[in-house]
């Protein structure tokens, strides 16, 4: 793996401009496609999400402060994506009268590998109870194991509230369980 | 501590004896997805900037001015919004001040209201004959000519009035006249030479 700054490096000269994207690419898709994925549930929608953030990377990598981390901007871009699509989502749902939580319950439910006896299954569900920030916060955290510096700084939130919204989800998600198992 | 290491005792913590799973299930993604997202989306750059450039439709104007337009145009627009004849600026002295300004539109305002007051509190007109104009049309000249010559107008009276002498008339309200003085003046012959 190529050290992001000389990516970047790369990135600014035009012979080696597409090539260098190709390498961010290349390093941090999976990571970002599991993150978007986490929140909307289903591959199509995580899929749309995930080549909108790297098409607004190309188009913005040129602005790119090189005093912060290539990952928590990444992180940062994939996370407004997935906000602003379950923010639509949901306006969708008010209009159709449904609810937005639900509607990811059917999508997980709608897996082929679906096995609710499963607990890593059950785990998903439970997680999709909790409000989208602490979702976001849990993956981040559990998942992703992003320690709460980062996480700040990829949810612009103070490390004293990371913290209290992780212990919530995480109380939360034990209640969960425990009631259905 | 390893941050793996850390979340773990971190969750014991919160939730002890919690043992979830660490991975997300295996929910499908399309074989060889991974391998090629980035052609994919490089892809999607390109044809979004080749889109970019369609949309470009070119500035070339295709239309013209006349000749020498534009060095015209400046000495056109300097002579219509110069005045024709020099304004007159007044000193700021003879200018009415504000306070005159706001003294003058009451008095104006007063004098309006006044002139509604009178005009709708006057006694109403009860006539409901002919109108001035029509009694006059109605009458003959000759009715006309006997009226000028047998009447005295109120103008003439007014006349006699304006040739009194102003003194002449505090004079006489000045002078303290008893009954006696007017009885003997009303008692005395009348000389012959007043007829």
């Amino acid at each position: 793996m190529e050290n992001d700054a000389i990516l970047l490096q790369q990135f600014h000269q035009p012979e080696t401009r597409e090539a260098a994207f190709t390498a961010i690419m290349h390093k941090y898709q999976e990571r970002l496609y599991w993150h978007i994925r986490r929140m909307v549930v289903n591959h199509e929608d995580a899929d749309d999400l995930l080549q909108n953030v790297f098409i607004k990377v190309w188009n913005h990598l040129d602005d790119f402060k090189e005093n912060a981390q290539l990952y928590t901007w990444l992180y940062r871009i994939a996370t407004n994506e997935c906000l602003t699509f379950l923010e639509q989502q949901k306006k969708r749902a008010a209009v159709s009268l449904s609810d937005v939580a639900t509607g990811l319950e059917d999508k997980l439910k709608a897996d082929t590998q679906y096995d609710p006896q499963k607990l890593e299954w059950k785990l998903q569900q439970a997680i999709l109870q909790l409000p989208e920030k602490q979702r976001l916060v849990f993956n981040l955290r559990y998942y992703d194991e992003m320690p709460y510096e980062e996480m700040s700084q990829v949810l612009g939130t103070s490390e004293g509230a990371l913290k209290a919204s992780y212990h919530h989800a995480a109380k939360k998600i034990e209640a969960y369980i425990k009631a259905n198992v | 501590m390893p941050e793996t290491e850390k979340i773990r005792a971190e969750l014991e913590r919160l939730v002890p004896g919690a043992s979830w799973p660490r991975t997300y299930p295996e929910g499908k993604v399309p074989e060889g997805y991974f391998g090629t997202l980035p052609g994919r989306v490089l892809d999607a750059v390109a044809s979004l900037e080749d889109h970019a450039r369609e949309a470009s439709w070119g500035k070339t104007n295709p239309y013209t001015v006349p000749a020498g337009y534009f060095d015209r145009l400046p000495g056109i627009i300097a002579k219509k919004v110069t005045p024709a004849h020099p304004v007159m600026m007044l000193p700021r002295q003879r200018r009415l001040s504000r306070w005159s300004s706001w003294a003058a539109a009451a008095v104006i305002t007063v004098l309006i209201a006044l002139s509604g007051l009178l005009w709708f509190s006057r006694p109403p007109s009860h006539s409901t004959g002919p109108s001035f104009d029509q009694q006059i049309a109605s009458l003959s000249s000759e009715a006309i000519e006997q009226y000028l010559n047998t009447s005295t107008s109120a103008l003439n009276t007014d006349e006699l009035l304006n040739t009194l002498n102003d003194d002449n008339l505090d004079d006489a309200s000045s002078r303290q006249l008893s009954g006696q003085d007017l009885e003997k003046f009303l008692s005395e012959e009348i000389p012959d030479s007043l007829y």
